[in-house]
Formats: structure tokens, C-alpha cells, sequence
């Protein structure tokens, strides 16, 4: 059940990312920056929220006219600001909406992962609660409807004895008190514990990306701000509590559930609500699961030089102080908590190198569901099946679809947890043993990756600019890095394949050539 | 080349959706000819029995700082209120005491929609358990216009429904 539905996720993304890729590349494609680009237009929101405050009266009587002249005398400034941060709010909305469903059908919310997943939930309540007084505050119809719709759900839950949507009936009962209270959570309240919450929401993962690469900064920026010229966020009639609003255009971003208490019930809508919330919450763990054993630290190996800490993604591995005596300064934890089991330590750690000879081949830190050691016996089974003159070792993330095609095309592929499990001695090894010609390393582009950062590493591992760095005496023609901006596109990578070996020297020929 | 049309193509888009369900299309709750008949007021009805005078035999069971001559129950009845329009029932609800031991006010809240047009408006209230009679009541003629929001109350000091 998951898995399709997880399956049927994806291929709604696909819809979105291949044309999304083909504009803009790996590194600028906004579903590889969800998270980043809604903390974005949330910044657009902040600083034009604040020139908005400047103009602002909290008042029943002064809200309306304040908006109107940033509208209308002022809409060279005002108006755009006021467009700006309707519009950033409507993106962040659109952005979240993917953001969840991209995490879901990626599967990087579950067992171990849960914290960003739980700790998101709140999010979203928060952010809804921010556009639902934001549209209050502005005191049209709209408000209006809002207020009466809001007050006819708060009415029940058991807080308040009397009816709080009865101050919404006639203009007499309805006083300042309520509008500076919305006024209050709308312009303190909730953006504090939006920001607390959004630090929370990242606190595990080790580097956040909390910006967007700048040009899609700009290009979205730039794209608000041309809306808001051309289609500026404007009132509806002012709020008249003696009339009954007969139609409202609605914000469907922020609002798509009010018109549903009217057709249902307010009861109907919290338990729809909270049932979906509470579904959420327990989403990493339906249905429960094992994951293999965490990641391991050999001290006899280890020599706490850091580099598994730095380059985890997830956190889960601490430096403390030497506890078998050996000269070192300090040794590796792994906190089984947080580990994801990805292996991305093992690819970052010094001693996980292929040529060791004396003994087993057990580096500083293993993955007990993949070792160091079986992963160059893995090798040297699938290499020994290589034959002829442009023999291309592949190697793979375990259970993609890019391993899959190149399987079915009958391609030699070693899988690994992770692009990032690779130690870049294990391609030294590959290469100088001559157990095959050429490498390919394929595996999701930058962004896309199920463990975050195994490509980025990876990527600069062998292109040197990362220790452990690729050894300088290897050929980095030989090495074909193939990341897959678009891993269910079955035909890339196979053509990336092709293109490696047609520039393969052909060595009998060459042989021929020198005799002949 | 391609690229840079790609992208915006995809910024149009996106700000097309954007601007587009921002405020669109409208929800529409009334119908061009109707209205809304509000009601919404809180009242505490009367209590459920009578005081009682107690013997001296029970007092005197009472602990000493809690000794009164008399004994009354808190509980108090259910409120019925029914709105009829040119005599056709359009609301009925029996509403109960808020109150752990329903000795508080009953709240009233409920919008009605009605098409617009002249009607004989008619607010019966019961609060004394007394089935088959109204203990306040109000009939008004008065013409609701489309899109009105008319609303009745009930003030407590004069025991009188209100209609704005
Ligand atoms: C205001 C709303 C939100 C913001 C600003 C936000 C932002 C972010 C950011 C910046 C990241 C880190 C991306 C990275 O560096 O890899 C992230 C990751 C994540 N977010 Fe959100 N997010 C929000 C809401 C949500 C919600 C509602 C959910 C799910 C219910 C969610 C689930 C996740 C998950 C599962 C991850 C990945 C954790 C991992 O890789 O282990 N987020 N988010
Ligand atoms: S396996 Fe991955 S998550 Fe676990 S400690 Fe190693 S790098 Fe961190
Ligand atoms: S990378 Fe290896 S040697 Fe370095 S601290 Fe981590 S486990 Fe120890």
C-alpha cells in the first residue's frame, strides 16, 4: 500500500521534474530546494510585512482605510508590498504542498528520519494560522467570512463558554479587543514560534540548505514582483456585519477548508483535521519497520581524524575523548538514534581502503549491512565477469531505478547503500588492478539525493576538491561520473554509457597499430 | 536558449497559479436572493425546582460553615427556541445549561438562510420545562432584503427578544 502510493507520488513528481530539469539543470531545480525556497518566501513575507506594519491600524475602523491608501495612493510601494507578500505567502503554501509530498515519496521521513517529518506537522498549522489572521486583519468581506467561520470552529472546541462567533454578528458586539488580539498573533505571536519551529524542523540534519541557489532567488523574486505589477492584491467590499456576504473570492491556498464547515460541520472539519495531522505523526512509523544496524566504529582503526563527522549527513556520529588509550586525540560515536544507515561515513573515512592486505579490511567505521570487505568482494565477483577490450565497472545506489536499467541492458553494477558509501581508493583499486577499463558512478544528481549530500560528496571526492581525495595517478577519463537528474528516465544513463566507452581507446587495436 | 525559455515558461506559470487561485474562482454561500436570519444570545433558565425550607433536624447535619435555612437546586431547565417565518418552523433547537452541574447560561448561535421577501417573523422561548407554551415571545413584521443579515437577541434585563 505504501509503496504504491509512494510509487504513484513519484510519478507525479516526475511529471514536474523532467521538463522542471530540462530548464533549469540539477543545481537550479526548484524541487531540489523545496525546504530552502519556502524559508525564502517566507523572508519576501517578513520584510514586506514590515512595511505594512508601518501603515497599519489595528482598529476595526482604522484596517480597512490603512490598506486602502497603501493600495490605492501608494501602490507604487505599498501596493507592490502588499502584493508581494500575498503572493510570497501563496508560494510558500504551493512550496510546503510539495516539499511533503516530495519527502513522502522519496522516503526520507521514516524510522530514523522521523524528526523533520513530526517536528513539520506544527508547521503547517503555524502557517495556515499566520494566513487565516492575515486575511482577518484586513477587515473586507472576505475578513469577514473569515472571522464568522473561524469563531463558528473555535465555538467547538470546549474553551470558551459563551459563543465567540456571535460577536461577529452585528457591528456593535464586535470590538477592538479581538481585532488587536489577531493583530497580535498574526504580527508577533506566530512568526516566533514559526522561526523557533523551522529551527527545530532542521536542528538534526547536519547542513542545512536553508537558502536557494541565487538565481532562483531572483528568478522568483523577480516573478512576484512582476505579478504584483500587473495583478496587484487588491480588498474586497469593506466588512459590513449587517449584511450576509453572499459570495467571496477566496484565497485557495490558505482557505480551501472554510467552505467545507459550511457544507459539513465545524466538528466534522476539526476531526478531518486532526485525523490527518495525527496520520502524519505517525507516518514514519505506519507501518513499523527494522532497519539494519548502524554504523559501527572500530577503534583499533579509528584515528579520530573527524572527517565521518564532518561529513555525515544526518549528524548521528560525535568526536569524544579516547577511551582505549592509543595516542589519538579523540575517537568516533555513532548515535544509532540518528543514523540512517546511508555509509556515507565509511566513503569519508582514511582507513577504508581496498589495498590493505594484512588482515580483514575493516576501516575505522563500517556499515555491518555492506562492509568495507564484502563491498571489494562485491567488486571482484562482478568485475570477474567483464570481458572484452572496453570492460566499464558501474557502480550504483542499491534499488534504484538507475541500477535496474542497468541491469536489464546486462551491464556489470556493483550497488552500494549510497554513492557516498564509495571510499575513492575503492576506484583506485578498481582501475590500477585493472579489473575493468572505466568506471561509471551513476546515482541521483546533487539535490536529489536520497541521503542528501552522497552525491555532493562523492562529486568532489573524486574530482579532488574533498578528502578523501581521488589519487592523482589515476586517469579521470576513465572515471565517468553519470548523476541522474531524472533517475526514472531509463535511457540516460545508458547513453551516458555509450559515450564512455566510444571514447575508450581501443587496446587490441592500438596493439595492431603499433605492430602494423 | 532553450533554458531561458524553459524557465519562463515555468515563472509564468507559477505566477499564473499563484495569482490565479489567490482569488479564484469565488465561493459563493448565498444566492443572489437570499439572506440570513442570525440568532445568538446567552440565557440562563430557570432553575430546575423550587428552594426548600430545611427542617432544623437537617441543618444541623450540615457542617457548620455550610449551614443555610434553605436548600436549592442549581440545575437548571433546557431553553427551547423556535424561529417561525409566515408561520413555517425555520429553526428549533432545545439548547441545554453550560456548567459542570448545568447551572450556567444556555448559548444560542445558529444562521439561517432565507430567500429574501416580506415575512411575519415569530421568536418563541421556553425556559421553564414547560412544555406546550412559550415563556417570551415576539412576532414583528419585516421586510429582509437580499443579502441582509438580520439578527435576534435576547436582553436579559428586560426579558425582551431584540431584532437588528
Ligand atoms: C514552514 C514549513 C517548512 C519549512 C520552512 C521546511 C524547511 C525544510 C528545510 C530547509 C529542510 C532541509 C533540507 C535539506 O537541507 O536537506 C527540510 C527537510 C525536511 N522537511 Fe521540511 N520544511 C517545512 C515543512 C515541512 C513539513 C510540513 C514536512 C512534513 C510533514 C516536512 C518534512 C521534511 C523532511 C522529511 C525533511 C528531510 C529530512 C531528512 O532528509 O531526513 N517539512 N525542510
Ligand atoms: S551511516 Fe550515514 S547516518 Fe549513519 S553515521 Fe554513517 S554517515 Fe551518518
Ligand atoms: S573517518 Fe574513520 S578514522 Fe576518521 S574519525 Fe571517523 S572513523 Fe575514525
Amino acid at each position: 500500500m505504501l509503496f504504491y502510493l509512494q510509487k504513484a507520488a513519484r510519478a507525479g513528481l516526475g511529471l514536474l521534474h523532467r521538463p522542471l530539469a530540462r530548464a533549469f539543470g540539477p543545481i537550479d531545480n526548484p524541487l531540489n530546494h523545496l525546504g530552502a525556497l519556502i524559508i525564502f518566501f517566507c523572508w519576501i513575507v517578513l520584510i514586506s510585512g514590515i512595511w505594512l506594519l508601518i501603515f497599519f491600524r489595528t482598529s476595526v475602523a482604522g484596517a480597512f482605510e490603512s490598506l486602502e491608501y497603501l493600495t490605492y495612493e501608494q501602490w507604487y510601494l505599498g501596493g507592490i508590498m502588499r502584493s508581494l507578500h500575498r503572493y510570497a505567502s501563496d508560494a510558500a503554501i504551493a512550496a510546503l504542498f510539495v516539499h511533503i509530498v516530495k519527502e513522502f515519496a522519496f522516503d526520507t521521513y521514516r524510522l530514523k528520519r522521523w524528526f523533520s517529518w513530526v517536528t513539520g506537522v506544527p508547521l503547517v498549522w503555524l502557517v495556515f494560522a499566520l494566513g487565516v489572521t492575515g486575511y482577518w486583519l484586513v477587515w473586507d468581506e472576505l475578513a469577514q467570512y473569515v472571522a464568522i467561520t473561524s469563531a463558528e470552529l473555535l465555538d467547538r472546541l470546549p474553551i470558551f463558554t459563551d459563543s465567540m462567533a456571535g460577536n461577529f454578528l452585528t457591528d456593535s458586539a464586535m470590538s477592538d479587543r479581538f481585532f488587536t488580539l489577531m493583530a497580535f498573533l498574526h504580527l508577533v505571536g506566530l512568526p516566533i514560534f514559526l522561526v523557533f519551529g523551522i529551527w527545530l524542523h532542521v536542528f538534526r540534519l547536519s547542513r542545512p540548505v536553508i537558502n536557494p541557489p541565487r538565481r532562483l532567488m531572483a528568478g522568483t523574486l523577480l516573478c512576484m514582483l512582476v505579478l504584483s505589477f500587473v495583478f496587484p492584491a487588491v480588498s474586497q467590499n469593506k466588512a459590513n456585519l449587517a449584511k450576509a456576504t453572499q459570495s467571496v473570492d477566496l484565497d485557495w491556498f490558505y482557505l480551501h477548508v472554510y467552505p467545507l464547515v459550511q457544507i459539513s460541520s465545524p466538528g466534522f472539519v476539526w476531526l478531518l483535521l486532526v485525523g490527518i495531522s495525527c496520520l502524519i505523526c505517525f507516518a514514519p512509523w505506519l507501518p513499523p519497520g527494522r532497519l539494519a544496524e548502524a554504523a559501527v566504529v572500530d577503534l583499533a582503526n579509528c584515528n579520530g581524524c573527524e572527517r565521518c563527522v564532518d561529513d555525515c549527513p544526518f549528524g548521528a556520529i560525535q568526536m569524544q575523548a579516547r577511551t582505549d588509550g592509543r595516542k589519538y586525540d579523540a575517537e568516533a560515536v555513532v548515535d544509532p538514534g540518528l543514523c540512517a544507515r546511508c555509509g556515507i561515513c565509511v566513503g569519508a573515512c582514511p582507513t577504508a581502503t581496498p589495498f590493505r592486505s594484512r588482515g580483514e579490511l575493516i576501516p575505522g567505521i563500517d556499515l555491518p549491512e555492506l562492509t568495507a570487505a564484502e563491498l571489494r568482494e562485491r567488486i571482484g565477483t562482478v568485475a570477474g565477469s567483464l570481458s572484452g577490450n572496453k570492460r566499464v565497472l558501474s557502480f550504483s545506489c542499491s534499488g534504484s531505478s538507475t541500477a535496474e536499467s542497468l541491469r536489464k541492458a546486462g551491464e556489470a553494477v556493483v550497488e552500494v547503500k549510497c554513492m557516498g558509501q564509495l571510499p575513492p581508493p575503492f576506484l583506485d583499486y578498481v582501475l590500477s588492478r585493472d579489473l575493468a577499463d572505466a568506471v561509471l558512478l551513476t546515482g541521483c544528481s546533487d539535490g536529489r539525493c536520497r541521503y542528501r549530500f552522497g552525491t555532493h560528496w562523492t562529486e568532489d571526492r573524486v574530482t579532488r576538491k574533498r578528502d578523501p581525495r581521488l589519487r592523482k595517478r589515476i586517469d579521470e577519463s576513465r572515471i565517468c561520473r553519470a548523476w541522474q537528474d531524472f533517475p526514472e528516465y531509463q535511457g540516460s544513463v545508458l547513453r551516458q554509457l555509450a559515450a564512455l566507452r566510444s571514447v575508450l581507446p581501443e587496446q587490441s587495436t592500438d596493439d595492431e597499430e603499433a605492430s602494423g | 536558449m532553450r533554458r531561458f525559455f524553459g524557465q519562463l515558461i515555468t515563472y509564468a506559470a507559477f505566477a499564473a497559479g499563484i495569482g490565479l487561485f489567490s482569488v479564484w474562482p469565488d465561493y459563493r454561500m448565498l444566492g443572489d436572493d437570499e439572506a440570513i436570519v442570525s440568532i445568538t444570545f446567552s440565557h440562563a433558565a430557570k432553575r430546575v425546582g423550587e428552594c426548600r425550607q430545611l427542617t432544623p433536624a437537617e441543618i444541623s447535619e450540615l457542617p457548620p460553615n455550610m449551614r443555610k435555612p434553605n436548600s436549592c437546586p442549581r440545575e437548571r431547565h433546557p431553553m427551547y427556541l423556535e424561529i417561525r417565518a409566515n408561520g413555517e418552523i425555520i429553526f428549533a433547537e432545545t439548547l441545554l445549561p453550560s456548567g459542570m452541574w448545568s447551572d450556567g447560561k444556555a448559548n444560542v448561535y445558529n444562521r439561517t438562510r432565507i430567500k429574501a421577501g416580506d415575512y411575519r417573523l415569530f421568536i418563541g422561548m421556553n425556559d421553564s420545562g414547560d412544555q406546550g407554551r412559550f415563556d417570551y415571545e415576539l412576532s414583528v413584521e419585516t421586510e429582509i432584503e437580499s443579502g441582509q443579515n438580520l439578527v435576534i437577541g435576547f436582553d436579559g434585563s428586560s426579558n425582551t427578544f431584540l431584532v437588528e
